[in-house]
């Protein structure tokens, strides 16, 4: 009786989760959009000194509640030879953030392979993807209007999924509620092909 | 995505499933009675008493004085070790003995309450019910635990194991 009751209470309070990855090239801001990310969608979550930020070895791990559904974010290391782990996630995920900086001209070219790489993919068709032009808060950095022909050039490989390309900036905190919003939008409406895994009850 | 639902774990199956719990809540009821029903009926013939419902759940019926109460006591303390088996069979679970167990014994509570219509305030019922309880807990999980516990043959599976 007690776990016929509990088990339905879990059942109500359940959310579906959804897990997404954060990619993109070491020092884009992966890890501070993450920060960002947890201090706009979690109450009285103390927002991290973006300076004590250090390079990611392994993974972050960030959990949030939104629209009632719960992300589990995944940022993991950007470094080159950190990028061969990236494909061990793409089964499981549920979308995409990828994150471009935008104040780094000399790597966009780099960071558009790395890119192309990874959209192309089997693992990962159909799968929601924001793409993120960050830093911009700093004055001399690439727009909007500048970044997306650069993302754009590979329309095959993108297919039939849903994308964006939108500015943030992850140490303001700009721009990262609406990604986050139609990011939760997108990944409901492809839950049909991408179900939410849900949590295991351990009864 | 048949690979998503593979990773939330195809060891064992442990998501919430009421209809399994509500039957095998059922299952124990039927068969708890229905051993209890012929222990008390063998215990009636012995002791060439009439056979009557109110033994099960008349807890005026209750009491050490004659052999008559005495024999019904017997039933319901052998029907707890039988209780531990069906539990053992039904439930199989080490964790879950103790809810099924309180969960037989609170719907007898409630059958006797709607039989005598009104509430079972005797010492000799309470002290009785709680001590086949408790039985019925205890060697329902040492049961279960035993096999729980037993080695998992991994010889015979077969090339590919998922662990
Ligand atoms: N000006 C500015 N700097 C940023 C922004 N986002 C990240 N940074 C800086 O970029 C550096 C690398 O950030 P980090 O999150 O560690 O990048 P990661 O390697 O992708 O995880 C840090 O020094 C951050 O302070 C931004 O939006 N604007
Ligand atoms: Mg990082």
């Amino acid at each position: 009786m007690y776990t016929l009751l509990h088990g339905f209470y879990k059942y109500i309070i359940q959310k579906d989760e959804y897990c997404v990855l954060i990619l993109g090239l070491d020092n884009a801001g992966k890890t501070t959009y993450l920060e960002a990310t947890k201090t706009k969608f979690t109450k009285k979550y103390k927002a991290m000194n973006p300076n004590r930020i250090t390079t990611t070895v392994g993974l972050n791990i960030g959990k949030i509640d939104v629209n009632g559904v719960r992300l589990n974010f995944w940022d993991l290391g950007g470094q080159q030879e950190l990028q061969s782990l990236w494909d061990k996630y793409y089964a499981e995920c549920h979308a995409v953030i990828y994150i471009v900086d935008s104040s780094d001209r000399d790597r966009v070219s780099e960071s558009k392979e790395t890119f192309d790489r990874m959209i192309s993919s089997e693992h990962l068709a159909g799968v929601p993807l924001l793409v993120l032009a960050n830093k911009q808060d700093i004055p001399d950095c690439m727009g909007v209007h500048t970044v997306k022909p650069i993302f754009n050039q590979n329309a095959h490989l993108i297919g039939a999924r849903d994308i964006m390309l939108m500015a943030t900036s992850a140490l303001t905190g700009d721009g990262v509620d609406e990604g986050i919003r139609w990011l939760v939008d997108c990944i409901k409406r492809n839950s049909v092909d991408r179900p939410p895994r849900n949590h295991d009850d351990n009864l | 995505m048949s690979k998503i639902k593979k990773f939330s774990g195809s060891f064992r199956y442990t998501q919430w499933d009421p209809c399994l719990i509500i039957f095998q809540i059922v299952a124990m009821q039927s068969v708890m009675y229905l051993s209890l029903s012929l222990l008390v009926a063998i215990m009636q013939d012995l002791t060439g008493s009439t056979r009557t419902l109110d033994h099960l759940f008349e807890y005026h019926e209750l009491h050490i004085v004659d052999n008559e109460g005495r024999a019904v006591i017997l039933a319901f303390v052998f029907n707890a070790v039988i209780g531990a088996f069906a539990l053992w069979m039904i439930v199989g679970r080490t964790k879950l003995c103790l809810d099924f167990s309180c969960t037989y014994h609170g719907l007898h509570l409630i059958a006797c309450w709607y039989y005598n219509g009104s509430f079972p305030t005797t010492f000799s019922w309470w002290t009785l019910n709680i001590a086949c309880g408790a039985i019925m807990c205890v060697a329902g999980e040492f049961l279960c635990l035993r096999t729980e516990l037993q080695a998992i043959p991994l010889s015979n599976i077969g090339a590919k194991v998922d662990l």
